[in-house]
């Protein structure tokens, strides 16, 4: 049903709100390089249409991304993506990094540890070095 | 202009106030969620914005008109026991329908029916189901070509795929023409994603009012030792508390203080806090 | 919004059809049936004279022996025809509405609730008067056919009569609908407003059928103790009696009675002859005996008094159905 290029996922009992789920799944999505400079977001109706969310909140996730420079409004033709946030290092299966990532947890399943278990090593590694005075 | 605005509105009847010195404005494009329990004055509300029920004090706006026993005719309105001319077909009663407005259009109505599985268009309207029926008189409101719809418990007689299907149509109006839409629901669970402005009214006082990103971030939930609830800052709303513990919701609370820990409340933990604090003034 | 009336009325307007169709099939069947027997008894110049044979030969009491009960029969359907359009027409028009909750629909559509009632009115009510007058015509038109052997012959005031006649019908028809639209929007509850429209119908219809004779210029007959008064009976309609004294003033009928009583017998206590009774009378005080009338040819004054009297008590009910379906919510 979709025409643009990403479907987003509302998780309605993550207790993450719509608009900040909608920004997040951008910005991922631009990370990975599944979306690229010059990719149209699905307009507010598209979006309804497909996963029954309020179009108020998809126009207000999109203004966000716009003032972050992430994408830009056209009239009458939809919301562009303006920017590359992927890298080298997040796009596609075979980046380095990604599958050191992929080894480590491979090691982990084989080593007997559940998914609360990995979640909560990775949280703990990532606070570490990214301390959440520092983030955005 | 709002599309709908309440100056110190109250209904009596009899000797009992329904609703008491309501004042608020819905702001132009919001999807409302107009919530509270039973009985706190909710379908009172609507059917006074709806031009059905004259205040008894002050005064309810729509588009800036005065409601004085007359529907605007920018406003549609599903009332909660669906009144629809149940001896005719759907197709009869859109006919019906179109021939008591001034400003109607087929396409539209044909397109909504035209997205609802389970309704037959030469079906009596008694033969439906509760919840088709719901989906048709949801239908002939849109036909109106509305740009304040209000709709009284839409959901409550829906299954969980209808209830979908309607939520969709009403999105997909707000998305298509910019319509304001007020829904009442004494069930918050049923409007929290679509919603984007909260209406909680009870004992027949609206209780919170306000966009509801903003009114999340206003509140905080603290949770703490009982015996230092004096360092806590903020207007406190509700407060549950155990032995040792105190959980409170509190408004413009600012930092918690030290041996505390904060968070933004949730939307339920919000009403739900809100309704405890009326339940517990009004049993005073 | 006539469509949605006419729609919403759909099953009334084809009872009324019906009605319709089978009562004038019936009139026209039980008219010409009736005209056959009125030809093989012979009894054609009855219709329009009275002879002796048509008060007492066997031929005439063999047709009223077999025709009285069908002919009151039509006149009694067109007498309860008000009644009924009033109970099934007049009272569920609102309440069912009301009752529903469907008036919500209509009221928060864009057509105004006048416009809305209005159309309800005129759908409902239209349909019910044409055929009430068809039938009254088609009644009026078997009667004449029975003419002086008929119902006809007890004249234009007898209750019967005088209520399936002129302007009358239509006046009570009209009556009975606002009415019944009336207590359906006070009542909202469509059985409720059925059964106190019949009641209050029938009550108002009974206590109002006296006093609309007082209400039109009466003629005055006044003769001699012991003369006859029978000038002023027939099909007319006696309004008053009573005694005269010399004085030409009205004596209370108490007191006349027992003027009268005193005149059977002599101060003595032996019983008047009755010429002697008549002598007394007059020296008793008792001069002349009176009584005023509306005379048979003035039928029509009394009918438009009718009318209007029940069509004025039509007009405030359907002001005052209005008057609530405004305040409604």
């Amino acid at each position: 049903m979709l025409t643009g290029v990403i479907e987003f996922r509302i998780d309605r009992r993550s207790g993450v709100s719509t608009y900040v789920q909608i920004v997040q799944q951008v910005r991922q999505a631009m990370r990975l390089g599944l979306l690229n400079p010059g990719d149209r977001l699905p307009s507010a109706r598209e979006v309804v249409e497909a996963t029954t969310v309020n179009p108020n909140t998809v126009l207000k996730a999109y203004r966000e991304l716009e003032r972050e420079g992430l994408v830009e409004a056209r009239r009458g033709l939809g919301t562009f993506v303006t920017t590359s946030l992927s890298s080298e290092a997040t796009t596609g299966d075979d980046a380095p990094l990604r599958r050191e990532l992929a080894g480590w947890m491979g090691r982990a399943r084989e080593g007997g540890l559940v998914v609360e278990d990995v979640d909560a090593l990775y949280s703990a590694v990532r606070d570490e070095h990214y301390p959440a005075e520092e983030r955005p | 202009m709002n599309p709908l605005s309440a100056t110190a509105v109250g209904k009596r009847y009899r000797t009992r106030w329904a609703l008491r010195e309501c004042s608020f404005a819905v702001p132009e494009g919001k999807v409302v969620a107009l919530v509270g329990p039973n009985g706190a004055g909710k379908s009172t509300l609507l059917r006074m914005a709806a031009g059905l029920v004259r205040p008894t004090t002050g005064e309810l706006r729509t588009f800036d008109t005065p409601t004085d026993g007359r529907t605007h005719p920018d406003v549609s309105f599903l009332a909660q026991d669906r009144p629809l001319y149940r001896d005719l077909t759907v197709r009869e009663l859109t006919r019906a329908c179109a021939a008591m407005n001034d400003r109607w259009s087929a396409d539209r109505v044909r397109e909504v029916l035209g997205l609802l599985a389970g309704v037959d268009r030469d079906a009596k309207v008694d033969t439906l189901s509760a919840g088709a029926r719901t989906q048709v008189a949801i239908a002939m409101a849109l036909g109106r070509l509305p740009r304040l719809l209000l709709l009284d418990e839409p959901l409550s007689d829906l299954d969980p795929l209808a209830r979908d299907e309607t939520l969709r149509i009403i999105m997909t109006e707000v998305a298509d023409r910019g319509t304001t839409v007020v829904v009442s629901s004494h069930l918050l669970s049923d409007l929290r994603e679509v919603c984007d402005h909260l209406l909680l009214v009870d004992g027949g006082r609206v209780q919170v009012d306000g966009d509801i990103e903003e009114v999340l971030a206003e509140h905080r939930v603290l949770v703490g030792p009982v015996a230092d609830e004096s360092a806590v800052g903020g207007t406190l709303i509700s407060a549950t508390r155990t032995g040792r513990q105190s959980t409170l919701l509190l408004r413009g609370a600012g930092r918690a203080p030290e041996g505390w820990a904060g968070t933004e409340p949730d939307l339920e933990s919000l009403v739900m806090g809100y309704l405890r604090a009326s339940r517990e003034r009004r049993l005073r | 919004m006539i469509w949605v009336s006419w729609r919403r009325q759909r099953p009334q307007l084809i009872t009324l059809l019906a009605v319709l169709v089978v009562g004038a099939g019936a009139v026209v069947l039980l008219r010409s049936n009736m005209v056959d027997t009125i030809n093989s008894l012979q009894l054609n110049g009855c219709v329009t004279r009275v002879g002796p044979e048509c008060l007492e030969g066997s031929r005439a009491g063999d047709f009223r022996g077999a025709w009285t009960t069908e002919l009151n029969l039509g006149q009694a359907a067109i007498l309860a025809l008000p009644a009924l359009i009033g109970v099934f027409i007049g009272a569920p028009l609102f309440a069912r509405e009301l009752e529903q909750g469907t008036h919500v629909l209509a009221f928060t559509q864009s057509v105004s609730r006048t416009r809305w009632m209005s159309s309800k009115l005129v759908v409902a009510l239209a349909p019910a008067l044409v055929v009430l007058i068809a039938l009254q015509s088609l009644v009026s038109w078997w009667l004449s056919a029975a003419g002086l052997l008929g119902p006809r012959s007890s004249g234009s005031f007898h209750f019967l009569n005088f209520g399936i006649e002129h302007a009358s019908p239509v006046a009570h028809a009209l009556f009975a609908f606002a009415l019944g639209t009336f207590v359906g929007v006070v009542s909202r509850r469509t059985l409720v407003a059925m059964t106190v429209t019949l009641s209050a119908f029938t009550v108002v219809r009974f206590a109002l059928s006296d006093v609309v004779g007082r209400l039109v210029p009466t003629q005055r007959l006044e003769v001699a103790a012991g003369e006859s008064l029978a000038e002023s009976r027939g099909g007319n309609l006696a309004v008053e009696s009573g005694w005269l004294d010399a004085a030409g003033q009205r004596v209370s009928t108490d007191r006349a009675d027992a003027l009268a009583q005193a005149c059977k017998t002599t101060a003595a206590g032996v019983r008047r002859t009755q010429e002697e009774w008549l002598a007394c009378l007059p020296r008793s005080g008792l001069a002349k005996q009176y009584a005023t009338f509306v005379p048979e040819g003035h039928a029509w004054q009394v009918h438009l008094v009718d009318a209007s009297i029940f069509g004025g008590l039509a007009v405030l009910l359907l002001a005052g159905t209005a008057w609530v379906l405004r305040r409604q919510s």
